[in-house]
């Protein structure tokens, strides 16, 4: 399968420093372009203002808050993204209608259910 | 009554029958025992010419003892007290009449107290209730006295009617004490209703409230008397209206039991979460007359609950991000060795302990039903790699066991995607369980149609997980059967299914 995500500006939202770093490395090694990584809902509403974005890994909850104004921005910018998460609940990617990835997360999930959004958004 | 009277005698037969109906009269009216022997008294002194008189009844003990008495010295009651020719429960003994004390087989001692007492002839009558002596009454002669058949047929008519009353008044007031008993024990039961520490409610059959106990009325400030004007499903949340209203009514129109929970207004329009438990309530004749409940305010409960709710999930939350981090920091300490087959081995292993984790959290760390831990740990298999097969009843693991299940199963997949049926298409592998007698969980891990088996050259950390792991953390046994045309895993668990 060829690699869907190289030369992608994928913008990555998440608190934990740790994790973050990992999933940028992830993304580079895949040859895609991170936008971020955005710890909290400002850096991220502001990148997006800011920087063309294709895609997005989004985590659902950002120390404490949902990061339901994000995903709002992304659906009004019509850019494709999915959302992490460490809660068990879907709620939140059945409303927005994303796909979710569990933490912890291989990068063969990241990668498929990127790829496979942007594949859907591609088709629209 | 006129007409009767007959010269001659001392008391005409009208006087008598007068005095006996004064008597009968007088009972009648009386409002307690003394009254009735006062006129009972006056009934014997008047009708058979006597002075003096007494009435004894038999007391509990069943000693004779003198009730009421005209003209006695209190050492004659005193003395002859206890003195009867009756014993309690005589059948309808018939009157004694004596004419002269001294021509008697009493005991001396009794004869001189009666001398002494300035009696010469004197007259038993029995009292009876319902045919049996209770008592006699006795009238008290200083002269000879003979006594004809129409004294004694007067002394008798006086005593029926006398023993009559006193059965009266006692019916009448044992029925008082019982009277006083039940409305003391209404009382009682009505102060348990009332001072109950939850709302008690009744309805009428159209599900009016018709009573509530204090702690109901004080929930809703309603008075004593406000009870007319009370709406109760006014005060319903209405978000709940429709569901508490609707299962009510149905209870009501089925007349069956219901329980239910919804939100009410109380006094100071504060949101309270009550549940209620309601019970039709019948009449002696079968019908219908309403409702009957109980409602428990468990507002507070409920938010302990919501809170418990809200702490585990976010310990799951946390647990899950600490094993992503834990993730990542492999991830970046083990980049620059760029031993990326080993990093993967071990995230692998670290999602299955997450997705264990989630599924035991799904169940609040209680039980956790096999199939699904099977599934969820062993989904993910890439298309064209083979299938699994799942086969096994219903079957509930202790947390414990269930990562410990978990692990050793991810490992059997890894390796079975590795070299064996799952590194092929059309390969399969069957995972059947099934409970053993004396408490023992059997799975079976069979796989067919991959490459040929040999053992592996080294023991890695999945057989290792596999033998060892399994037998401290399951006190069970894995054996692991590298057959030629597919790997064999017999699991076995002391392992209780949970209800």
């Amino acid at each position: 399968m060829m690699n869907r995500l190289a030369n992608r500006r994928i913008l990555v939202v998440e608190d934990e420093f740790l994790i973050a770093a990992a999933l940028c490395d992830m993304l580079e090694d895949a040859s895609a372009i991170v936008v971020g990584p955005a710890a909290n809902l400002g850096e991220a509403l502001l990148l997006l203002q800011e920087q063309p974005v294709e895609a997005a890994i989004l985590d659902m909850n950002l120390n404490g808050q949902w990061s339901d104004p994000i995903a709002e921005d992304l659906k009004m910018r019509r850019i494709p993204f999915i959302f992490t998460t460490g809660y068990g609940s879907n709620e939140r990617s059945d409303r927005f209608g994303v796909r979710v990835v569990s933490k912890p997360y291989s990068w063969e999930e990241v990668d498929e259910q990127l790829t496979q959004a942007l594949l859907e958004h591609a088709s629209q | 009554m006129a007409g009767t009277r007959r010269r001659g005698e001392t008391v005409s037969t009208s006087d008598s029958l007068q005095a006996l109906y004064e008597f009968t009269d007088a009972v009648y009216h009386a409002r307690s025992v003394d009254e009735i022997y006062a006129s009972a008294l006056d009934a014997i002194t008047l009708t058979l010419r006597c002075e003096r008189a007494s009435i004894l009844l038999f007391d509990d003990d069943g000693i004779m003892q003198f009730v009421a008495w005209r003209g006695l010295s209190d050492r004659y009651r005193t003395r002859l007290a206890g003195h009867t020719p009756w014993r309690p429960g005589d059948r309808d003994p018939p009157p004694i009449f004596v004419t002269d004390i001294r021509e008697t087989d009493e005991p001396d001692w009794i004869k001189d107290e009666i001398i002494g007492e300035d009696i010469f002839s004197l007259g038993f009558v029995p009292l009876t209730l319902e045919g049996r002596v209770i008592g006699k009454f006795m009238t008290y002669y200083a002269q000879r006295q003979s006594f004809d058949a129409r004294s004694r047929s007067l002394a008798v008519t006086i005593a029926r009617q006398l023993g009559f009353s006193i059965g009266r008044a006692r019916a009448e007031t044992s029925r008082e004490a019982a009277l006083a008993e039940l409305r003391q024990s209404e009382a009682r039961f009505r102060q348990m209703t009332e001072e109950a520490p939850v709302m008690i409610w009744m309805s009428n059959p159209q599900g009016h409230c018709e009573q509530l106990n204090r702690v109901a009325r004080d929930f809703w400030g309603i008075a004593e008397d406000g009870l007319d004007q009370f709406d109760w499903a006014g005060t319903i949340h209405p978000d709940d209206s429709t569901h508490v209203l609707g299962q009510m009514g149905q209870a009501i129109a089925q007349g069956q039991p219901v329980t239910l929970r919804g939100r009410y207004a109380n006094r100071d329009r504060d949101w309270r979460l009550l549940q209620t438990e309601a019970r039709p309530r019948y009449g002696s004749d079968g019908s219908f007359l309403g409702m009957i409940g109980v409602n428990v305010d468990i507002t507070e409960q409920e938010s302990i609950a919501r809170q418990r709710e809200l702490m585990l999930a976010e310990l799951n939350h946390r647990v899950k991000n600490t094993l992503a981090v834990v993730q990542a920091i492999a991830h970046q300490t083990f980049k620059a060795d760029r031993d990326l087959g080993a990093v993967s081995t071990f995230l692998g292993r670290l999602r299955v302990l997450a997705r264990a984790h989630d599924i035991l959290s799904g169940v609040r760390w209680e039980s956790t039903p096999l199939q699904d831990l099977a599934r969820a740990v062993l989904a993910g298999v890439p298309s064209g790699r083979g299938t699994i097969l799942f086969d096994g009843p219903a079957f509930l693991l202790p947390p414990k066991q269930a990562v410990a299940i978990a692990l050793a199963l991810h490992e059997l997949q890894t390796n079975a995607l590795k070299y064996g049926a799952l590194s092929v298409d059309g390969g399969t592998v069957s995972v059947a369980w099934k409970p053993v007698p004396t408490g023992r969980l059997e799975i079976l891990w069979q796989e067919r149609g991959g490459p040929p088996v040999a053992p592996p050259s080294r023991r890695g950390f999945g057989t290792l997980m596999l033998e060892q792991g399994l037998t401290t953390e399951l006190n069970g046994a894995a054996k692991l059967d590298f057959q030629p045309d597919g790997l064999v895993c017999r699991i076995e668990a002391l392992c209780e299914g949970l209800e």
